[in-house]
């Protein structure tokens, strides 16, 4: 993968089309218990760093909690590598939307849609009473589910729900359903879900496990981290300390190093991409950079990318014994250390942004 | 001598016990604090004032899941406190490592190596 020139590219297409759809964080793959409280973690965690008030919170928890739900509860029939379930999250100045796209079978389209479109079609007090009709006269679906759930979303975030289908085959298809805690109009959503299904398209071809897109600082990176942990589907302990080392450097990189173009927020502004395919796993990071910073910067990497692996050692032990210069962050280590972690090139790209900055992204191939 | 430390495991940092009346010496967990020398100068400080007047056998333990860049510089710094604490009095440097964690085991023959003196290298 580090020798794909068109990768980094791809992370700063992708830190644009989040931009485009104020998407903050997607997830692809398998979901299980453990990984949702860990998506849940991150979604709070991030909303103490914006100061987001605690209805909303409570609000965005909620619905959170009900769309995993209902990816969980049907992705039994998506086990192939290529259609798995997608889950994202949007924030628009705090204005938050939920969104989903897994497999469905084709039979169940049907009555998804008629509960869907019967939400939809009902006010406030009418889906009160609706909910109750429901708890009392049907029993459980199959699945765990009684549409309950919908109507939960739908009452709580005060939105209508926004869905679409696109076929796979004859049995299957993708369900895309998109909701909000916030007042945006009906083509701002429409817009969004289509954004969605060009997203799971991405995501599928490319083999993402999971983008993050925000503010980065030392105190998100920590559930960054367990985060991505959770996504790493690797149980070696060697590839995970590897994976895990690889993130912290280049997150702690990003957040030393990392500019923030419109002078505002806590943190820096950049993306993070996690891919994974039959070969291994690739952690990409991009944020923007200071100009005056880059040829620091490359002579660093190319320095590391240039040492044969033989030689990475005693150039670890090198900088390890220099006594740090007046001000620096880190230890000096970071690219040298990634490369001996991988075994591999690590591969970077500058994309101009403005006079002053330009949007570094790097990415390391870490094999299994 | 400086009272003991004893520091509990965060999620970024590791659990610090340096304590020579019970002569317990330790770091064990994740380190990546980003702002190492901020966690670890306490830690070296202590050790030099340790080193002046140590045990007649000191048994250090490093148990680390993963460490950055930024810890490695200061567990260089403490390793080298330890080979000069055993220029006078014996000095054992247990280095734990996870089974099949290659890195961790090659950081410890790296640390071991660079300051001087032989670490136990322990499977857990």
């Amino acid at each position: 993968m580090a020798d794909n020139p068109s990768q980094n590219n791809f992370v700063f297409d992708l830190f644009r089309l989040f931009e485009k759809y104020t998407l903050t964080y997607v997830y692809r793959g398998i979901f299980d218990p453990a990984l949702t409280d860990k998506i849940l973690a991150l979604a709070e965690t991030n909303m103490n760093l914006i100061g987001e008030v605690s209805k909303t919170q409570k609000r965005v928890y909620f619905v959170m909690v009900e769309s995993l739900q209902n990816i969980t509860r049907h992705q039994d029939i998506s086990q192939s590598q290529d259609n798995q379930a997608l889950f994202v999250v949007q924030n628009k100045d705090g204005k938050y939307g939920m969104a989903s796209g897994n497999v469905i079978e084709n039979e169940h389209i049907e009555s998804l849609q008629q509960k869907l479109d019967k939400i939809n079609s009902l006010d406030a007090d009418a889906l009160k009473a609706y909910y109750k009709d429901v708890l009392e006269n049907s029993g459980l679906s199959e699945k765990g589910g009684a549409g309950l759930g919908l109507i939960e979303i739908a009452r709580r975030s005060a939105s209508k729900l926004y869905y679409s289908f696109k076929s796979i085959s004859d049995k299957l298809s993708y369900f895309y359903f998109k909701t909000k805690i916030a007042n945006e109009s009906d083509s701002e959503q429409t817009s969004s879900l289509n954004g969605l299904r060009e997203l799971h398209q991405i995501a599928n071809d490319k083999h993402i496990s999971m983008v993050y897109q925000g503010q980065f600082t030392h105190d998100n990176l920590k559930s960054l981290l367990t985060m991505t942990e959770g996504s790493v589907a690797r149980t070696e302990v060697e590839f995970r300390r590897k994976a895990a080392n690889v993130m912290v450097e280049l997150l702690q990189n990003v957040c030393n190093h990392g500019s923030i173009p419109s002078g505002e927020g806590l943190g820096v502004p950049g993306v993070l991409v996690i891919t994974t395919d039959h070969s291994g796993c690739c952690v990409m990071a991009g944020n923007y950079i200071s100009k005056d910073k880059i040829d620091k910067l490359s002579a660093k990497i190319d320095k590391a990318n240039q040492c044969a692996l033989s030689d990475l050692d005693n150039i670890y032990q090198e900088e390890l014994m220099k006594e740090p210069e007046p001000g620096q962050k880190g230890a000096g280590l970071g690219f040298i250390d990634m490369r001996m972690k991988s075994s591999n090139k690590i591969d970077y790209t500058l994309v101009d942004f403005d006079s002053n900055f330009s949007f570094l992204s790097i990415s390391v191939s870490i094999p299994f | 001598m400086a009272d003991e430390i004893r520091i509990a495991a965060t999620e970024d940092t590791p659990e610090v016990v340096l304590d020579d009346k019970a002569n317990a010496f330790k770091i064990s967990g994740r380190s990546l604090p980003e702002d190492a020398f901020w966690f670890y100068n306490p830690i070296v400080e202590w050790l030099v004032g340790y080193s002046k007047a140590p045990l007649s056998n000191t048994e250090f333990h490093f148990k680390l899941e993963y460490f950055n860049t930024a810890s490695a510089k200061q567990i260089f710094k403490i390793s080298n406190i330890l080979s000069e604490i055993a220029k006078s009095n014996p000095v054992t440097v247990k280095w734990h490592y996870d089974e099949g964690d290659k890195d961790m085991l090659a950081s410890g023959e790296r640390f071991s190596k660079l300051c001087g003196i032989p670490f136990e290298l322990i499977q857990n």
